[in-house]
């Protein structure tokens, strides 16, 4: 096991050079047992690679997560504080705390909370801990996207016209705009998941929203650094899945398309992007790698492109330096266990040796993805909280549920509203389509407000069959408000009514008097109970 | 034995016991309605039979939400609470509102009705039409029979003002 040595480096001003330098050296040893530094469907997720290889999983929890599902998967839990994440999953001090009570030789952080936290990273391997992700200076290079665009040059991948603001002066504000060209948009620096960015399209809005992005790049990233970028009109967003060993070995895993996003959320994902030419697939695909080997990634990665459709070219936009919500379209048409082979990447163990690459990989059909929001499109996309009444997931070939939720758990107000991913794969982009919608058809969620009727919506479109979707098709369609639940319109939403009127699973298993008080119509029912409960009943009292 | 329940949009649906011929839904004007039998399975869900076709449903409620999943869709509705004795209850008479034949007649002289509880139900041209109670009330007459052929604007139930207890 080795140890990072370097001081860090202020990664927004470091050159390409600097950077390939500092993220040399990954932290691999043995692993047998690992601190999952995460919650919900990825934390289950974890685990269940972990399972696989025989290694021990550690939960932790806040005590919003007691009972949580992820707590239930592993093999061992920690509870690390309150609900608030500030006091449980984003302290670096009693995550490792529960690490070394737990007696865990690794760390594996999932997505989000500190994943790509340059300093949890670094505390880990300090604390004589292997690290499953990037090293740490990785990570910290990769946080400033100017920084991240040097290296991309370096690696002589495609980046798209863009201008850092040093001098905020209105002429020199509105110099660089016209060397960037129209439409531009402003993105803060540091940062990620779409705040502060401005779509700018004449000099005569542009002061404006510079000032506006400062503020808020101030308030959410504390840095009100920003740069302009060329906006491109009905861009696609096409991410590479790259791996790499310790060892120097990187490799590409195809790439995924985020189909379909709302405010920088995304909704849809599918692999492998369906607009691409092999040609033009092979050279997103070997610039993602590229990039990966020039600043010595080690792990899983993503390196995230925009693909202008007019002008058939991709650009280079940054790196996300960790596994991504949407890594199951990649593991379904590559048969890449993506996780599976963090871990044994973080053992030391060679990409050559890992069955999944040993004969090269290659793309088989196609993925499709949605995303399960607690959220009621119908009021704005206001997150809903509650108790899952009924939930029921699909089971069907060909499909695959990441959740961290089941019958009976509660989601509630302090994290993340995402209750599940489903996925699906087809030897065909329609195939995969018609089995993710057959299997959201067979998805019950009761008790919680979601998006699946919007899903379900959106996946039938005639631009989503036909693939003619960008970015802002959802905000096109539907604008800030979606379709909600199912509407009364006829006679077999009234046939459900009746189903209304026998209330719940509950009501079945009480006596009628019980039942009725449950608001239900109690356990009568006219095929089975005809004697005693029927029309003499409802004559009331005589 | 009767519930109502209100969609997201307030609009007030009803759902009555019919007896043998299972369970009647309505909306609150009696314009549209469906009549089914439902079956309880083990696993708590639901088949509905309407028309001798079965259809599998899921219910749940949590608190005063009820929620059904059938037909692929789902839908929240909400209990909704009877206003017994509100002013706008008034009539003393239920008519029958076209010709056709009395299929179920659902109460005796002397119940005691709630506004919404189906007393009659008439069929003409593969129709069924359920006959709402205007308000809460008694039975004080009722004029028809299962099985009799009836003219519309006839009147077939007669309610009599309950006293107050």
């Amino acid at each position: 096991m080795t140890s990072p040595t370097q001081r860090p480096t202020d990664p927004a001003t470091a050159s390409a050079a600097e950077i390939s330098t500092l993220t040399k050296t990954a932290t691999t040893g043995p692993i047998t047992r690992v601190l999952i530094a995460n919650r919900g469907e990825i934390a289950v997720r974890i685990a269940r690679a972990c399972s696989v290889l025989g290694i021990e999983s550690v939960a932790v929890f806040s005590e919003a997560d007691a009972e949580a599902r992820h707590v239930r998967q592993c093999d061992m839990a920690v509870p690390i504080g309150p609900a608030a994440a500030a006091e449980s999953y984003l302290s670096i001090p009693r995550l490792l705390a529960a690490a070394q009570l737990a007696g865990a030789d690794a760390v594996h952080p999932g997505y989000g909370f500190l994943s790509e936290n340059m300093a949890f990273a670094r505390e880990v391997a300090a604390a004589g801990l292997v690290w499953i992700g990037p090293p740490p200076a990785a990570i910290g290079g990769m946080e400033s996207k100017t920084a991240a665009k040097l290296v991309a040059e370096a690696a002589g991948v495609p980046v798209a016209p863009a201008q850092r603001l040093t001098d905020m002066s209105e002429t020199a504000l509105l110099a660089a705009a016209e060397r960037v060209g129209y439409p531009v948009l402003v993105k803060p620096e540091h940062g990620g998941g779409g705040k502060g960015m401005q779509r700018v399209d004449s000099p005569s809005t542009l002061i404006a929203a510079v000032a506006t992005a400062r503020r808020v790049a101030q308030a959410a990233f504390n840095s009100d650094a920003l740069f302009l970028e060329r906006y491109v009109e009905r861009a696609r967003h096409v991410e590479v899945q790259v791996i790499a060993d310790a060892h120097g070995d990187v490799r590409h895993v195809f790439e995924r398309e985020c189909s379909l996003q709302r405010r920088h959320q995304k909704v849809v994902e599918e692999a492998p992007c369906a607009i691409l030419t092999d040609v033009e697939r092979a050279a997103i695909c070997e610039s993602g790698r590229a990039f990966a080997a020039q600043v010595g990634y080690v792990g899983a990665g993503t390196v995230e492109f925009l693909f202008d459709p007019v002008r058939r070219a991709h650009y280079f936009l940054e790196m996300n330096t960790r596994l991504q919500v949407e890594h199951p379209v990649s593991e379904l048409v590559t048969g890449v266990d993506l996780v599976m082979a963090q871990l044994r990447i973080a053992r030391g163990e060679r990409l050559s040796t890992m069955p999944a690459f040993a004969l090269g990989t290659t793309l088989r059909g196609h993925a499709v993805e949605v995303r399960v929001y607690a959220e009621d499109p119908a009021t704005g996309y206001l997150p809903q909280v509650g108790r899952f009444e009924r939930l029921v997931w699909p089971n069907a070939p060909f499909v695959r549920v990441d959740t961290g939720y089941e019958q009976g758990d509660e989601v509630g107000m302090h994290y993340d509203p995402m209750v599940a991913k489903i996925i699906a794969w087809g030897a065909d982009r329609s195939e995969a389509l018609d089995r993710l919608c057959a299997a959201l058809r067979e998805t019950v969620i009761h008790g919680v407000v979601t998006n699946l009727p919007m899903l379900l919506e959106v996946l039938n479109r005639p631009e989503v069959r036909a693939a003619a979707l960008d970015t802002g098709s959802l905000n096109a369609w539907y604008g800030g408000q979606g379709p909600g639940l199912g509407l009364l319109d006829d006679d077999v939403s009234l046939v459900g009514l009746i189903a209304a009127g026998h209330g719940g699973p509950l009501a079945s298993a009480q006596a009628d008097g019980a039942g009725e008080s449950a608001g239900g119509l109690g356990a009568f029912d006219p095929w089975s109970a005809l004697s005693g409960r029927g029309f003499e009943h409802n004559r009331g009292p005589a | 034995m009767k519930r109502q329940f209100s969609d997201h949009s307030g609009v007030v649906y009803s759902v009555s016991a019919l007896g043998e011929a299972g369970w009647l839904a309505t909306t609150e004007d009696g314009d549209r309605q469906v009549t089914a039998r439902v079956r309880r399975c083990r696993d708590g869900s639901l088949l509905i039979e309407q028309g001798g076709i079965t259809r599998p449903a899921q219910v749940s409620c949590s608190g005063d939400d009820v929620w059904v999943t059938s037909a692929g869709a789902t839908t929240r509705w909400r209990r909704f609470e009877q206003r017994r004795g509100a002013a706008l209850e008034t009539g003393n008479s239920v008519m029958s509102p076209m010709t056709g034949k009395v299929v179920v007649v659902s109460v005796v002289v002397g119940d005691v009705v709630s506004k919404g509880d189906v007393l009659v139900v008439v069929e003409a041209m593969k129709m069924e039409q359920p006959l709402l109670a205007p308000r809460d009330g008694v039975v004080a007459r009722v004029a028809c029979a299962a099985g009799e052929l009836v003219d519309g604007g006839v009147e077939l139930v007669t309610l009599a003002v309950v006293e107050a207890s």
